[in-house]
């Protein structure tokens, strides 16, 4: 028991119970503790010399182990202001810009300010979208902080094996990481060596959990090929009905599939030509039968819509959209016959698979000419279809022609960020429309997805008109905020 | 006693509980008279008088105050009706919430008191010391007699506890702690109280006999150095009224404060908020000198603190000392704005250590010094991280301290760090990324 630890024990106990011991003291001490009757005076004379002892000689530890340093940052830390704004981002203003911050950071050749990475790192522990984003910005210190602290294990970002190499199937990341690390490993090998990766794929599917066996099947969505075929098609037996969907979902992505062929023999049946009338007579499905089911057409329709319809367009969604040359090579024509039959879900239909084939072509034309049968969403799937630039005239035509509130649903769905033109489009009808309330989804919206190129807008720059809207302040402050982000990495 | 009845009525219903038959328990501390009265209820009234207000409280729904019950109280313990005892829980838990009310009370009165010096320094003064009025010096006298009485009682009080053994403490939580430490603020002395609710904190922690001891420790060496205040250096003397709680004037510290100029470089500053104040100290650092300074500011919560020492920044400014055995606290006297510091020189390890050394041996209440230290890596250290140089000599860091955006803008490399130094270890509050001054 040392000198103190028995200062202490006296002082719990009692110096009317229990002796003061001095001889435990050091010696320097114990000289300095005035001699007297009073044991308790003695006791706390000697405990406030220990005090002063110890704070006063305080010693350094020896022979700690160095650190093995980060590999050197070259690039340059993020310059004063830009570091202000990303404490302001962190602290939860407008903290939905966060990743754009990032990526400008990024893009500019900048690091954050080092001491950020931590509440970074913890930001992104929150938020997993963030996580690629964040390991790229913390650089070289992303694995040595990963290593030091394994909540942080995602900074050690893309495995630093080498890209180009060819896969090996003995990685680990395939043989025992978690699902999103075999789903990762899965879409680079598949990218790389279809074939190795389809044979991994086969072999692992058996043993695999329903919701593992979706993902996987989904990690070849990014590289898929004709010769995806077999795996797909064999998943559409799969017990789980995740694994189906995602199965026919990639089906439809490649028009030359035996399930294409499938699905175009039950449209054959459907549709008829009349040309002498310009017509298109189009018969509904008499029933869903188990090999509908099997290819992915799902039986029960939502509530409002005819069963019939609704398998017609699922029919016609799966169809590849060169099965329509018999009707006419030119899609305008086919959509300029006149529909016998349920034209809204013949349209959805072929809008649907004009997204799932990236067919500029039908996107096109469908824009043009049929637009008034089809819901915001496929509108704004056709348009993403469209090269970058031709959005603004294909949606222009709408913005002009309908009321923007009732484009809610398209500029909701429209991929970001939106073309420069498009998005002086749409500011220039919000600013015109500053006092209609229900607005102000499309402004939020906008007030993310409007590139730089159109933070010239006057909207930013003028006073607000006196009866807008409480959502023209919130997109004006958030496009200055991010145009400030920009200036300050420019 | 009778007038503090709020009406005749509330004198004849006293009167009416008075008689003994209504209190089947009651009992009487130095400080306060507590006793249970049967009312018209089951529940007899918790009935307790704190007398140096005088306070009272009763858990009967009367909204006179005070009620005929606290009234009846008195009345016996005036009559001498009430015996002698320690204070059961439900006092003591309400006289050391007093207490603590009445310390914070005193840290307001002190800020409002610096304000208040500092707002005459600014307007108006011609800077030369008026007379003191016979008038200030009688009250100046009244308090030095009631903080040397404070402090011999307190002196005795700890001497008892210590023979009667700090376990006692446990039984009721450090009740016992906060009703001293409300003795003390009554007798002038919040520097004491201070010291007092700082052991009742630790009460109950982990290791918290060798933690009350170490304050009781303390609390001992300032009344027995109080005790023989005439006998001390001049500083040191002052040293000891501070440690009491005697404030100075910093209009005082600004006419006759030490006067040091330099460029300071501001190490850092660590807020603490408590709920009726916060407080900020900003530790400086002359660059030409090597004194250390330590600013302090405080606000009402919720209100921006005195932003002008930025960590990171030197300053051109003459600093005015507070009087003591360590000069350390200063009042800015005027400073010719800020500018971000480039990496400064620091010292090794071993002379920081040895000027924390110095620090304590001519001030043996200070716990805490600024440190800069020229090169060190934050690295693994047991349980919790150490600041340690080339040669593996280091400093703990203090535990529970945010240390990973040290440690990330290392990332094992050294760097400049500035710090709070303590006997726990080192609170980082600075380092130095190249010239870049960073904070957290």
């Amino acid at each position: 028991m040392t000198g103190w630890d028995a200062l202490v024990r006296a002082a719990l106990l009692g110096t009317e119970r229990q002796e003061v011991e001095l001889s435990g003291l050091p010696a320097a001490v114990r000289e300095l503790v005035p001699a007297g009757a009073d044991p308790a005076r003695v006791l706390l004379d000697a405990a406030a010399l220990v005090r002063g002892y110890r704070a006063a000689g305080a010693v350094p530890v020896h022979h700690v182990p160095a650190e093995s340093p980060a590999p050197r940052d070259d690039r340059p830390v993020a310059p004063v202001l830009a570091a202000r704004r990303l404490d302001r981002l962190l602290s939860g203003e407008h903290a939905g810009l966060l990743p754009e911050w990032l990526d400008l950071v990024a893009r500019k050749g900048f690091r954050p300010p080092p001491e950020r990475l931590p509440e970074l790192a913890e930001a992104a522990r929150a938020r997993t979208a963030l996580r690629p984003a964040v390991a790229l910005a913390a650089g070289s210190r992303g694995p040595w902080l990963a290593e030091r602290q394994p909540r942080w294990a995602f900074l050690a970002g893309a495995p630093t094996a080498d890209a180009a190499a060819p896969p090996d199937p003995s990685d680990d990341d395939w043989r025992f990481g978690d699902a999103a690390g075999r789903r990762d490993w899965l879409a680079r090998a598949h990218a790389a060596d279809p074939d190795l990766a389809r044979a991994e794929l086969t072999a692992a599917l058996p043993t695999e959990p329903a919701a593992a066996r979706a993902g996987l099947l989904d990690a070849l969505r990014g590289s898929l090929g004709p010769g995806d075929e077999d795996v797909l098609d064999a998943a559409l037996d799969d017990r789980s009905q995740d694994v189906r969907r995602v199965a026919a979902e990639l089906l439809a992505a490649l028009p030359g599939s035996r399930r294409a062929a499938r699905m175009a023999a039950r449209l054959a049946d459907l549709v008829t030509v009349d040309r002498a009338r310009a017509r298109l007579v189009v018969a509904l499905p008499v029933e869903c039968d188990a090999a509908m089911v099997r290819d992915g057409v799902v039986p029960t329709a939502p509530r409002g819509t005819g069963e019939r319809a609704w398998w017609l367009g699922q029919v016609v969604a799966a169809t590849p959209l060169a099965w329509w040359r018999a009707v006419d090579p030119d899609p305008a024509r086919v959509l300029a016959l006149r529909i016998d039959g349920p034209a809204a879900e013949l349209t959805g239909g072929l809008a649907r698979a004009a997204v799932a084939q990236r067919d500029t072509g039908w996107a096109t034309a469908l824009l043009v000419a049929r637009t008034d049968h089809l819901v915001a969403e496929d509108v704004a799937g056709l348009v993403g279809v469209l090269p970058r630039d031709r959005w603004a005239a294909a949606v222009g035509e709408r913005v002009a022609r309908d009321r923007l509130s009732g484009l809610t649903g398209l500029f909701l769905s429209l991929p970001a960020p939106w073309p420069a033109d498009l998005a002086t489009l749409v500011l220039d009808q919000l600013d015109a429309q500053a006092a209609q309330r229900t607005l102000a989804p499309i402004a939020d919206t906008a007030a993310r997805v409007v590139p730089a190129a159109a933070f010239g807008h006057p909207l930013l720059d003028r006073p607000a008109p006196p009866d807008a809207c409480p959502w023209h302040r919130r997109l004006a402050e958030a496009l200055l905020f991010r145009r400030a982000m920009t200036e300050e990495l420019s | 006693m009778l007038a503090l009845v709020p009406d005749a009525s509330s004198a004849r219903a006293a009167r009416s509980q008075a008689g003994a038959a209504r209190w089947p328990e009651s009992g009487a501390s130095e400080g306060a008279v507590w006793g249970l009265c049967q009312g018209s209820g089951t529940t007899p009234y918790q009935v307790s008088v704190e007398l140096a207000g005088p306070a009272f409280r009763c858990t009967c729904p009367s909204r006179k105050f005070p009620c005929k019950h606290a009234l009846g109280l008195l009345l016996r313990w005036s009559a001498d009706d009430v015996a002698d005892s320690e204070p059961p829980g439900w006092v003591g838990a309400w006289l050391a919430d007093r207490a603590a009310r009445a310390e914070r009370a005193a840290k307001r009165a002190e800020t409002a008191a610096v304000r208040a010096a500092a707002v005459r320094e600014n307007v108006g003064g011609d800077g030369s010391a008026e007379a003191e009025s016979a008038d200030a010096r009688r009250r100046r006298e009244r308090r030095a007699d009631r903080v040397a009485g404070g402090a011999a009682e307190l002196g005795e009080w700890l001497l008892d506890r210590v023979r009667g053994g700090l376990a006692d403490l446990v039984r009721d939580g450090g009740a016992a702690l906060r009703v001293e430490a409300a003795r003390m603020v009554d007798a002038q002395s919040p520097g004491l109280a201070a010291g007092l609710t700082r052991a009742a904190d630790h009460v109950g922690r982990v290791d918290w006999p060798g933690a009350v001891l170490a304050e009781l420790a303390s609390l001992h060496l300032a009344v027995s150095a109080h005790a023989r205040l005439a006998e001390l250096p001049a500083p040191l003397a002052d040293t000891v009224r501070t440690q009491l709680g005697y404030t100075v004037e910093a209009s005082t510290v600004l006419r006759d404060g030490e006067r040091v100029a330099d460029t300071w470089l501001v190490l850092g500053r660590v807020d603490e908020v408590d709920d009726q104040l916060t407080s900020r100290r900003v530790w400086l650092r002359g660059t030409r000198t090597g004194r250390a300074a330590l600013v302090l500011s405080f606000a009402p919560p919720g209100r921006p603190l005195d932003g002008s020492l930025v960590p990171g920044t030197a300053v051109d400014a003459r600093l005015a000392y507070h009087p003591g055995a360590l000069p350390l606290r200063a009042v800015v006297v005027e400073s010719t704005g800020e500018r971000p510091a480039p990496r400064p020189d620091g010292d090794r390890v071993a002379d920081a250590l040895a000027a924390c050394a110095g620090a304590v041996a001519a001030d043996p209440w200070r716990m805490s010094w600024p440190v800069l230290l020229a090169a060190v890596t934050p690295v693994r250290h047991g349980d919790g991280w150490a600041l340690a140089e080339a040669d593996g000599t280091a400093l703990p860091v203090s535990p529970r301290t945010e240390v990973w955006p040290l440690v990330a803008v290392s990332a094992g490399s050294p760097l400049a760090v500035a710090g709070e130094w303590s006997p726990s270890g080192v609170r980082p509050l600075a380092c130095w990324d190249g010239d870049r001054a960073v904070t957290w």
